[in-house]
């Protein structure tokens, strides 16, 4: 069997197709959704919990649980609001935990030293041209929001989902989307009014 | 409500139009008569733009290999408290479910869940309620599903080296 035909006609398949196939046993597909969501989820982990090494953990138990529980999927559901719900709430169990072990520091306020550290993958000439509002900043402010304004700024302004998706992913009420996002974004502003000062 | 505070209510929706045009209006009436919302609006504009061109990050090279030693160790340690263990094969278990591994990526049809997932752990309130959903085939108990496992993967014995690296799919 020609396998690179096989993958690359499946590539252009609609989730919900992917996830049938590989509920009845074709793991091409499962390896397709891997490839499909990986960037994505590891960013919306990554912007929630700050940290890379963490994020990454997190992507792969969001995977592994897919892979382990495929038949839990309904048809009902879009996918992608599916896998997202799985790793959101993998996500929010982490920053649990963290606040458990005490380890959640949120005395990072605009330092310039430094005691937060970014990976690598931060540090790149792009980042070095936003000379203002960095991504270290962004993130940090982004850090200082509770879990729940922090979920929805990551899911709409982030990674641009609309509100009926966010509504699915995090299942609450469209209009209580709407206002959590309305009043992080402005606890956003309030924290960063002041380097907005010249710029906009 | 002072009305900064209701027309600040708004500003996302604002941004996102999606508001009903008389409010647009009174919004728009009420911005030009005072800086300080206006700043508010110019503010969020720049801040919504700047969100959505945070550098993205890409999985590392390894992710995939991690995911599937993930998978394999979860099998693995499944093994660990059943009889079965010792097998007169001359293979590591963990060869064993490397292999059956990719036997099940090169056969589509293969029913693979027997082998793979018999039973979720009980490490999480997610796993205890995904596993109400799932349903167990009531003649295979764990017992049998390993020996399914050890049978199958001797089968991917046969396997050429070429045809396992093809198998690696998301490596290429
Ligand atoms: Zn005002």
């Amino acid at each position: 069997m020609k396998q690179g035909e096989d993958y690359s006609k499946h590539r252009e398949s609609a989730d919900e197709e992917l996830i049938a196939r590989f509920q009845q046993g074709d793991n091409y597909a499962f390896d397709l959704l891997v490839i499909r969501y990986k960037d994505p989820l590891l960013n919306y982990v990554f912007r929630f919990l700050g940290d890379r090494t963490d994020a990454e953990d997190i992507v792969q138990e969001t995977f592994y649980r897919l892979y382990k529980n495929k038949h839990y999927y309904k048809e009902i559901a879009k996918f992608s609001t599916w896998i997202y719900t799985i790793a959101g709430n993998l996500a929010k169990t982490e920053l649990r935990k963290r606040k458990r072990r005490n380890l959640f520091s949120i005395n990072y306020y605009m330092s310039t030293d430094k005691d937060y550290d970014l990976p690598d993958d931060q540090t790149s000439p792009e980042k070095d041209a936003n000379t203002i509002i960095t991504d270290d900043i962004i993130q940090q402010s982004v850090d200082k929001l509770s879990p729940k304004f922090k979920q929805v700024i990551i899911l709409r302004d982030i990674q641009g989902f609309s509100y009926e998706e966010i509504s699915d992913i995090i299942k609450i009420p469209l209009g209580t989307v709407k206002s959590r996002v309305n009043r992080a974004r402005l606890k956003l502003q309030e924290d960063l009014k002041y380097l907005m000062k010249d710029i906009t | 409500m002072n009305p900064c505070a209701t027309v600040q209510k708004y500003l996302s929706s604002y941004l996102d139009q999606s508001l009903d045009p008389q409010l647009r209006q009174e919004i728009d009436s009420h911005i030009q008569e005072c800086p300080e919302c206006a700043k508010i609006l110019q503010d969020l504009k720049f801040l919504t733009s700047r969100l959505k061109n945070v550098q993205t990050l890409q999985a590392s090279d390894s992710f995939e290999k991690n995911l599937r030693q993930r998978i394999i160790d979860n099998t693995a340690t499944k093994e660990e408290n059943n009889p079965l263990k010792t097998f007169s094969y001359g293979l590591s278990a963990a060869a064993i479910l490397v292999a059956v591994y990719f036997f099940i990526n090169t056969n589509p049809t293969t029913p693979s869940d027997n082998i793979i997932s018999p039973a979720p752990s009980k490490s999480s309130i997610m796993d205890a309620r995904m596993s109400e959903e799932i349903t167990t085939n009531p003649d295979l108990d764990k017992e049998t599903n390993t020996q399914m496992a050890v049978d199958d993967s001797i089968e991917s014995k046969r396997l050429t080296d070429e045809e396992q690296r093809e198998i690696n799919l998301v490596d290429q």
